[in-house]
């Protein structure tokens, strides 16, 4: 029976906010992409105007600080558990893998929404093909989470 | 199948405490004061954030005193895991509670009711907020195991 749960109580503030931040991230990434989605849906323009703002902010205003916390307290409750020794574990190479992949995702979403805010206009209906790309980013962002979740939690030799 | 339970457990309360996030988030943008959303394309993002928080909330508990079940190092009764049964509880109940306020501030009639409403239903969804906040503390400090 694996005793994975029990840890030195050092590690306990550093994973915590790792965890949160992980956890916000994804609905913030959820809720962009629902919303992005959405807004390539729909006929009227006023909508999918509205939508397609509120998956740009949700990135920025959520995605971004919510992936800093997660990846501050990445480091953090790595370098309380290992110190100065490089293990080679897969399931931490997974994780530093989609945390880093997802940050120039994220970093290229945030570009691209900074951009679709300053250019969103009432007059396109379906949403711009900006938001198109953002919100089948925040698809593919959220799969890697899953998949880093996966690893995290079951830690796979 | 611990591994399974585990995952399991933990993906649903990433589904819980992130669609918590999301909710937040098309709240900010509802309020009556500068609303960027109408109620209308709100209820788009409502209806399949709130089915994830349904099946964040029922799985954590489920998986949750499953693991505590399947392991001999905890038991149900432990008192981090009765504190935080009674915090989930809590947070479901003003959880679903808060929606009946949203839903009731989108339909009121008059402004002031609705700004009224409104603020009750951001009460409700701090304490709830607070309690699913807490039960992450309690699962990652473990209190007392």
């Amino acid at each position: 029976m694996p005793l994975a749960a029990i840890r030195p109580d050092e590690i306990n503030l550093p994973l915590l906010l790792h965890v949160f931040g992980a956890m916000v991230l994804v609905g913030m990434l959820f809720v962009a992409a629902l919303a992005l989605l959405l807004a390539w849906r729909r006929s009227d323009a006023g909508d999918a105007l509205a939508l397609t703002r509120f998956g740009f902010w949700s990135i920025l205003a959520g995605a971004l600080p919510s992936y800093v916390l997660m990846r501050i307290g990445a480091e953090w409750t790595a370098s309380e558990e290992f110190g100065d020794s490089d293990p080679d574990l897969a399931w931490l190479g997974i994780g530093y893998v989609t945390a880093d992949i997802g940050a120039l995702i994220l970093l290229i979403s945030i570009v691209l929404s900074v951009i679709g805010l300053r250019r969103a206009r009432p007059d396109a209906p379906g949403g711009s093909t900006l938001s198109r790309v953002v919100g089948v980013a925040a698809v593919l962002l959220l799969a890697a989470y899953l998949v880093a979740t996966w690893a995290m939690t079951t830690k796979p030799t | 199948m611990y591994d399974f339970l585990l995952l399991v457990h933990v993906l649903s309360a990433f589904a819980l405490l992130g669609a918590t996030a999301a909710l937040w988030a098309i709240v900010l943008a509802t309020r009556p004061a500068r609303p960027r959303l109408s109620a209308a394309t709100a209820a788009l993002l409502l209806r399949p954030t709130t089915v994830v928080v349904i099946v964040g909330t029922l799985g954590t508990l489920v998986f949750g005193v499953w693991l505590a079940i399947y392991l001999d190092e905890y038991q149900p009764w432990d008192g981090w895991i009765v504190a935080s049964l009674v915090l989930w509880l809590v947070g479901t109940i003003t959880g679903a509670r808060s929606g009946n306020e949203y839903n009731a501030a989108g339909t009121a009639g008059d402004p002031t009711d609705a700004a009224r409403l409104w603020k009750r239903g951001n009460v409700l969804s701090v304490i709830s907020t607070v309690a699913v906040v807490a039960v992450l503390v309690l699962m990652i400090y473990k209190p007392g195991a």
